[in-house]
């Protein structure tokens, strides 16, 4: 018998797990919430902005997750358990399509590029700034182009992207600086109107 | 370190940064124009970043709430209903009669309540026993070769008083016999219970007579101080059956003389 309300806003993500094995819908829930949107936009990023593929692979997931939750080990991260389990989704999908897709051409009208305070002036500047971006990245091999979007989009740390990519800290941080120094440097002349 | 370099490529300028600062991000940009190109890069990504998640589509939530539902079925005690269906009342958990606490605590007391007699029981069933060393006094009504009765445990008491007072009297017949002294090759030969044993199965046939009318004897007297009578002349007689018996001893035996001289003549069996 509970005396108290569960608070399902301060437990770990590893504890959400645990009680949503046991049956727990709230916990479930929480969970969903905090992770849907982040693998939405992953899946967005690695299916070549297909948003049904990346809607189904959302949903596959998930439902890995409520059938079998003894495949996560409470002891280790679960942040960096899914995003490994969506990075061998992805993998999985490359072997099987064998091709790869030549995505955006123009702004792409789902995906919202608009900041906070609505600037007209910010928002040109932002949403040619991501086309110029997403033409830069893709110039970058796979697997510097990974290590970065993680980093910048998905905001795992270096140790967290190590564990999800299976490789050592090290090599993280030479290829984000590998990165990061030739995107910089492909966008060099790139002029914004205005910088915050 | 990493995040540590691109926080104060983010938010210094190039002219602010202290030596320390300078050295760290010196690997990234050395100079001026690569520290500003760099931090507007950084800033633009960041930008896009923030522009925020995409959202999945709703009926991917209710297809998942339907397989959750299908995988942990029934009512569940954690769960609430969300704030829209609040005008229904919540569903009250139904919980088994036999996992409600008092129903335990109440079992659990019931069978200590049943099983209390049963204790007194056991115990007043460890205080029948008595101690082992007492001999056991033979019923005169019982039968030779007849069980030992339960009820020879309060003639062993009546017995025990019997002798103490005769003690006190100073005209005891004490045999003192310890259990070890009465072994023998005979092994039916005990200190209690003797008389009501067979002797002819562990005794030659010749001395089996003999030992059956010792047996007999053993049997008479035995109001006054029936429990030495009877130690002597088990004791003695098993002397006199086996005389080569080197196993045997006598430790201690006291004859008091002043009782009954006749009949302790009687119990002297000689050896051929």
């Amino acid at each position: 018998m509970r005396l108290f309300k569960k608070e399902y806003g301060s437990l770990s993500d590893e504890q959400l797990v645990i009680a949503m094995a046991g049956g727990d819908q709230r916990a479930f829930d929480h969970l969903y919430g905090r992770y849907a949107k982040p693998l939405m936009s992953y899946f967005m990023r690695m299916m070549w902005k297909d948003r049904e593929k990346a809607e189904d692979f959302v949903h596959d997931l998930f439902t890995k997750l409520i059938h079998r939750p003894g495949l996560f080990d409470p002891s280790r991260s679960f942040k960096t358990w899914v995003y490994s389990v969506a990075a061998n989704m992805c993998k999985n999908e490359y072997k099987k399509q064998e091709i790869r897709k030549n995505t955006s051409n123009g702004l792409d009208s789902s995906y919202p590029v608009s900041d906070s305070s609505k600037n007209t002036l910010n928002e040109a500047h932002n949403a040619l700034f991501k086309e110029a971006f997403e033409d830069q990245i893709l110039v970058l091999d796979a697997k510097h182009r990974e290590v970065f979007e993680m980093r910048h989009f998905d905001g795992l740390s270096m140790k967290e992207i190590a564990d999800v990519l299976q490789i050592s800290e090290g090599t993280v941080k030479s290829r984000l600086f590998y990165a990061t120094r030739y995107l910089a440097e492909g966008l060099k002349d790139f002029r914004p109107a205005h910088t915050a | 370190m990493e995040a540590v370099i691109e926080q104060i490529i983010k938010k210094c300028t190039y002219g602010t940064l202290s030596a320390e600062e300078r050295e760290l991000v010196r690997e990234w940009c050395g100079t001026e124009e690569e520290f500003m190109r760099m931090k507007r890069f950084l800033l633009d990504v960041e930008a896009i970043a923030a522009a925020g998640y995409l959202e999945p589509n709703r009926a991917i939530k209710s297809s998942l709430d339907t397989i959750f539902a299908t995988r942990h079925g029934g009512i569940r005690a954690n769960w609430t209903p969300p704030a829209e269906t609040a005008v229904r009342p919540v569903e009250v958990p139904v919980i088994p009669m036999h996992q409600r606490t008092w129903v335990r605590v109440a079992a659990v007391a019931l069978l200590l309540l049943g099983t209390a007699p049963l204790w007194n029981l056991a115990d007043h069933e460890l205080s029948k026993q008595g101690t082992p060393e007492v001999a056991k006094l033979e019923n005169p009504e019982a039968k030779a070769g007849s069980a030992v009765k339960p009820e020879q445990s309060d003639s062993v008491s009546e017995v025990k008083d019997q002798r103490d007072a005769a003690a006190i009297a100073g005209n005891e017949m004490i045999a003192d016999v310890p259990a070890r002294a009465l072994r023998t090759t005979s092994p039916d030969f005990g200190y209690s219970g003797a008389y009501d044993k067979p002797l002819a199965d562990s005794l030659d046939d010749g001395e089996a007579a003999m030992a059956e009318e010792t047996h007999e004897l053993g049997r008479m007297s035995v109001s006054d101080a029936p429990l030495a009578l009877k130690d002597f002349s088990a004791a003695g007689i098993e002397a006199d059956l086996h005389p080569d018996d080197e196993t045997v001893t006598l430790e201690t035996i006291a004859i008091s003389m002043a009782d009954q001289p006749g009949e302790l003549l009687d119990f002297i069996v000689p050896a051929f």
